[in-house]
């Protein structure tokens, strides 16, 4: 039993004092690989523009997690209630209201049902160029057997749009799409 | 016969930590990569792997579980925050819920195989059903 004890206890200690040295190692590449790829994911998202700042957010809508301006339009973090957890996006809209990008960044829905909004380009680009009327049923097809993620979807869609062109989000311009 | 009850220990520790490592590095190289969350069907995952690998290395050893349920409460909660994914508040509470499911796998993994009809690919078999059933017990509490 003692060598039991003694070898579990090692066996940890050794695994934890690995794992630390890797945190701790990749940490400075971790954050540089951060920097660059949403920078890129920036650009992607709102062709046209090279350089971001970040402004605060002021509004009410509270979709809205941060705004990065860009010289031809915003690049909003929304992040939405999904079917089992929250889900975050980036979407871009330019200055005229039209959405130029969007993408998932982080979403915990159902693999298979939900989960295929992260990869699913024909739903996903059914909100290109979309001017902050998505409504699933309507304008936009939902994933099949997802339908409440789809509509968590182009709710964030709608609100992000409505901070670019002003829409008062009480009056029912960023209500649940669809 | 040689005592292999240390072997569940250590099988565990390096799945969960080998885990925990590909995450690590994944989240360096490829950051917006959407990384499996720490849930319940994650750790049965990493349990049921251990436990199989258990009974093909050590097939008639019966374990210790309090000491087992220990080990793994460390591994959950420990490894995940040392690998930044969790806070330390969070790291406990998954430890705790990992060390009570790697325990009732563990009693009902060991049944099995105590009880069931022997073959080549029987680990692998309840390892596999008992993945299933914790996927079908999380829905239920959903």
């Amino acid at each position: 039993m003692k060598k039991t004890i003694l070898i579990s206890l090692v066996s940890v200690a050794a695994i934890g004092l690995l794992l630390t040295a890797l945190t701790f190692g990749v940490n400075g590449i971790a954050n540089r690989n951060a920097q660059k790829e949403h920078e890129r994911l920036l650009k992607t998202l709102l062709p046209g523009s090279e350089t971001f700042t970040v402004e605060p957010y002021e509004g009410d809508d509270p979709l809205i997690r941060s705004v990065h301006k860009g010289e031809s339009g915003f690049v909003i973090e929304t992040a939405v209630q999904g079917y089992a957890d929250e889900i975050t996006m980036l979407i871009g809209v330019n200055n005229e209201g039209t959405v130029t990008g969007l993408r998932v960044l982080e979403m915990h829905e159902t693999v298979g049902l939900g989960a295929a909004a992260l990869t699913d380009w024909e739903f996903l680009a059914q909100f290109l160029k979309n001017k902050g009327d998505a409504a699933v049923g309507d304008n936009i097809d939902a994933l099949t057997g997802a339908t409440v993620t789809s509509k968590a979807v182009a709710r964030s869609v709608n609100a992000a749009v409505a901070f670019v062109t002003g829409a008062d989000v009480d009056s029912g311009a960023t209500s649940w799409g669809g | 016969m040689k005592d292999k009850r240390f072997l569940l220990n250590a099988l565990l520790t390096a799945t969960v930590g080998i885990a925990v490592a590909v995450c690590v590095v994944c989240r360096a190289f490829l950051p917006y990569a959407v990384l499996p969350q720490l849930n319940l069907p994650t750790i049965a995952l990493l349990s049921l792997v251990a436990l199989t690998a258990n009974a093909y290395l050590a097939p008639k050893t019966k374990p210790c579980y309090l000491l087992s349920a220990s080990v793994a409460a460390v591994c959950f909660g420990l490894f995940p925050w040392l690998g930044g994914f969790l806070l330390w508040t969070e790291a406990i509470k998954t430890g705790v819920i990992g060390g009570i499911t790697f325990l009732l796998l563990t009693v009902v993994y060991t049944s099995l195989q105590h009880r069931a009809p022997a073959s080549r690919f029987a680990p692998l078999v309840y390892g596999f059903g008992l993945y299933l059933a914790a996927q079908g017990f999380v829905g239920i509490l959903l």
